[in-house]
């Protein structure tokens, strides 16, 4: 019975930081119809970027975290001014073929610069935990948790009342309207990507405390990132965290009674079986084709 | 266009005579190589190509080809040709059932659920036997074949094969079949007022499509004698299957068979030595086609300048 | 004799109810047009109609037989289609393909049968001349005989035909409604929606009015103008000059 519990609370813990970088990928869905296929590799950004931090000046990762924030927030803005800015009206293929190419390019440069081998970041507190009962409650894990829930509330509450929040909520439901409001379109795409990306960097960068991280750890993570935001309804924030804890219980499950390498097959499946029954999502509120 | 047409046949009888030559095994293995790639390149823009719903999973059926002629023939005994028809069939009829769900969804959807589909077939083949605590896949262990015959057996049954596809895709281009594909690829709520019966089409070329990349599998178990999941599943072999087909043009029956033949070749010389080089390559390769070259090499010579 | 019957229509979109509780009928010979100011429901209407969407209540009869269920191409072959507000032609096929496309699986014709018919269809419509071109490269007009000329090529007795006017000057306008006439005369049975009243006027003798996703009014031209709802619902302007 404990072995179920610690199973749970491990993967919600886990599925804090999976809405975290999900929403960056709902985000970019929802107000630019998007699919991001180098989502995962913007994710090993962020890790990799906190990594360096430590290995290389001994910076604790947390504090590390606005190096992984900035330098993805940044990337991302580069990519969505150069290159997604001239598909984003056509076709969603082109733009997938798009983000699939850059999800090639960053990371086979990442394996050369980097090499393929695994790295982990291995602070003092790193196998550290507190127990509450039988469970054990590892503080980084919890840490990262607080952190990523913050963050995707954060986001949250941007989209609902700050003024750049609505200016990217009113481009994402009627582009025409809100150009003829005088919103420039171009540029709350190129902001939102770049949100998005920060968000997804922050992520990354929390993963590193207590993941592997290597060049080529991001498809999995999109896949996932994908899988979540279906869950809980493409564009609609606060289904990624229902959908981000939800996937999180589920993988710990996985992983507990069955196999940890089942993780993509388990996601898959529940993947389909959404996709059959309810494609808007659990609450119904997401966006469909 | 005349020449197009009697280009396939007389290329066809040139190859058949290439044996007598005597090559060496190294040409032997290119040849096969190349007639792989452009068979599962021709195999994949049937579907993405002709209706415009890019696979990103393709590789999926790929991988159970081979493990099912492999399992086929070293725990059952069933000779070769059987067992890769049956691998076909096999990987013909999952595909029925995974396209009939997948592809009611539109664009980027359909991309990523078939990528996650091939994904979750890679990691079932891979953690099979450790979770279930059985012997049956031997996870990444592999699976090794009986010895094969020689070099000129494989020539020719890949020769076979690929000719096989490029003229199923000749013919389906000029056939009824191919225009309701097109006419799907063009505007699909229009084909489907126009009395298209859409998601029947699409389902079948995506079934079509993925018995003959399973039928390719089947061939390349046995000619490569061991395989293992981390092989036969890798998202690499789709990569190299939608840059090949985009590369050489999808709305041609000779693009994904140009492409093919050059990347195929590009890959050999380049990538075995750089492979992370060679695969950045590639990334940019893409981004340019889809920026710039949309309808390919050989759409592009055809001077159909395409306007959007 | 009722041809297509349409009874308490209802669709909603989560909170946006797009058609509430829509009954008309449309009977042999008609030429009915649907009018009603912008985002009244016309265009869920014929969406609704082909199986594009499935009503949430009522029904849709044709010939007596209930297809609110079927989806577009099981209802395109048993006699409805409809022609496509933004003209969505196939776009890299040629404008004959495009009509060859329409006879072959509208009509489940082999491709030798559909090429002379295609050319008739091309010619009542006079863009044989075009026959060859991709679509994209003519004229709106013609671009929109296409529209007509797939509808044409399915064989279906029924055609919704989606604002196919709009956008064209005088002397187009009124070779369009002659060949609604000539359509009409050929047996073809038309449900139009158009915003240009002229045109609604002279080939329709009966309108049904929508407002907000409700039938408001109906009846021949000159009553529903004056009718006082739908002077309302078009905003006080008088609709009609006579």
């Amino acid at each position: 019975m404990s072995l179920f519990v610690q199973a749970l609370v491990t993967g919600l813990l886990m599925g804090g930081v999976y809405a975290a970088y999900s929403s960056g990928f709902s985000l970019i869905f929802g107000v630019m119809n998007i699919v991001n296929i180098f989502h995962g590799e913007l994710i090993m950004i962020g890790a990799f970027s906190t990594y360096w931090m430590f290995s290389l000046y001994n910076i604790d990762p947390f504090l590390a975290l606005p190096v992984s924030i900035v330098s993805v927030g940044v990337i991302g803005y580069i990519v969505q001014r150069v290159l997604i800015n001239r598909v984003v009206e056509a076709p969603p293929m082109i733009s997938y073929l798009c983000t699939f190419g850059v999800h090639l390019i960053l990371s086979n440069l990442a394996l050369l610069l980097w090499s393929a081998d695994f790295r982990t970041v291995t602070t003092s507190y790193s196998g550290v935990g507190f127990g509450v009962g039988p469970i054990t409650i590892p503080i980084a894990r919890l840490v990262t948790f607080l952190i990523a829930i913050a963050t995707t509330y954060g986001l949250y509450l941007f989209l609902e009342k700050a003024r750049f929040g609505k200016a990217i909520r009113a481009a994402s439901q009627d582009k025409e309207m809100a150009r003829l409001l005088g919103i420039d379109i171009k540029k709350v795409y190129a902001l939102t990507f770049g949100l998005g990306a920060a968000i997804t960097g922050l992520a990354g960068g929390l993963l590193s405390t207590y993941f592997v991280i290597y060049p080529q750890m991001g498809l999995p993570y999109t896949i996932i990132a994908f899988c979540v935001v279906v869950l809980g309804g493409m564009g609609y924030i606060p289904g990624a965290l229902l959908g981000g804890l939800l996937l999180g219980i589920l993988q710990s499950l996985t992983a507990t009674y069955l196999n940890s390498g089942l993780s993509v097959a388990i996601t898959f499946i529940l993947l389909f079986i959404i996709l059959i029954a309810k494609p808007q999502g659990i609450v119904g509120k997401g966006i469909v084709e | 266009m005349r020449i197009k047409n009697w280009a396939g046949p007389v290329i066809f009888f040139a190859l058949l005579f290439v044996p007598l030559l005597s090559p060496e095994g190294y040409y032997y293995r290119t040849l096969c190589m190349i007639f792989l790639w452009v068979g599962l390149a021709s195999a994949w823009n049937l579907t993405s190509g002709f209706t415009g719903y890019i696979d990103f999973g393709a590789v999926g059926y790929f991988g159970i080809g081979n493990y099912a002629t492999a399992l086929f023939m070293t725990r059952a005994n069933v000779p070769f040709f059987l067992s890769i028809v049956i691998s076909g069939i096999l990987s013909g009829l999952i595909a029925i059932f995974i396209g009939r769900y997948t592809m009611k969804l539109r664009g980027a959807y359909f991309g990523i659920a078939t990528l996650a589909f091939a994904e979750a077939a890679k990691q079932i083949v891979l953690e099979f036997d450790r979770t279930f605590k059985v012997r049956f896949f031997e996870g990444s262990h592999g699976i090794t074949l009986p010895i094969a015959h020689n070099e000129v057996f494989f020539y020719y049954t890949f020769l076979v094969a690929v000719s096989t596809v490029v003229f199923l895709v000749f013919v389906i281009n000029r056939s009824k079949f191919g225009y309701a594909l097109k006419a799907i690829k063009e505007a699909e709520d229009s084909a489907e007022l126009a009395g298209i019966n859409t998601r029947r089409y699409k389902v079948s070329v995506y079934s079509l499509t993925a018995f003959l990349i399973g039928i390719f599998g089947g061939i390349n178990a046995y000619w490569s004698t061991y395989i293992s999941p981390l092989d036969v599943f890798s998202v690499l072999h789709t990569i190299n299957m939608i840059i090949m087909a985009l590369f050489g043009g999808t709305g041609t029956v000779m693009g994904p068979v140009v492409g093919a033949f050059v990347l195929s070749v590009a890959n050999e010389v380049i990538g075995s030595r750089l492979l992370y080089t060679w695969l950045l390559t590639l990334g940019v390769i893409l981004l340019v086609v889809v920026v710039f070259l949309p309808r390919g090499i050989t759409g592009s010579l055809s001077l159909k300048r395409f306007k959007r | 004799m009722s041809v297509l019957s349409v009874q308490n229509l209802t669709k909603s979109f989560g909170a946006l109810r797009a058609l509430q509780d829509v009954t008309f009928e449309v009977r042999e010979g008609d030429v009915l047009g649907i009018i009603g100011p912008n985002g009244a429901g016309k265009t869920t209407l014929f969406n609704v109609i082909v199986g594009i969407y499935r009503p949430d209540k009522g029904d849709i009869v044709y010939r007596g037989r209930s297809i609110r269920n079927l989806l577009p191409h099981r209802v395109c072959r048993l006699g409805i289609t409809k022609t496509s507000q933004i003209v969505h032609p196939f776009l890299t096929l040629s404008v004959r393909e495009n009509v060859l496309v329409a006879l072959m699986f509208g009509r489940n014709l082999s491709r030798r049968e559909s090429e002379p018919k295609a050319d008739e269809i091309m010619e009542f419509l006079n863009i044989a001349d075009v026959k060859d071109m991709p679509s994209t490269a003519i004229s709106l007009q013609k671009r929109r005989r296409l529209e007509l000329a797939r509808a044409l090529g399915t064989g279906a007795e029924v055609i919704l035909m989606d604002e196919n006017l709009a956008g064209l000057n005088p002397k187009e306008l009124e070779e369009g409604m002659n060949i609604i006439r000539e359509l009409k005369k050929r047996g073809k049975i038309l449900i139009i929606v158009e915003h240009i009243m002229q045109a609604i006027i002279g080939v329709c003798e009966r309108l049904v009015v929508l407002s907000y996703g409700q039938k408001i009014a109906e009846g021949n031209p000159l009553d529903v103008c004056n009718d006082e709802r739908v002077v309302t619902a078009y905003l006080g302007e008088k609709i009609c000059s006579q």
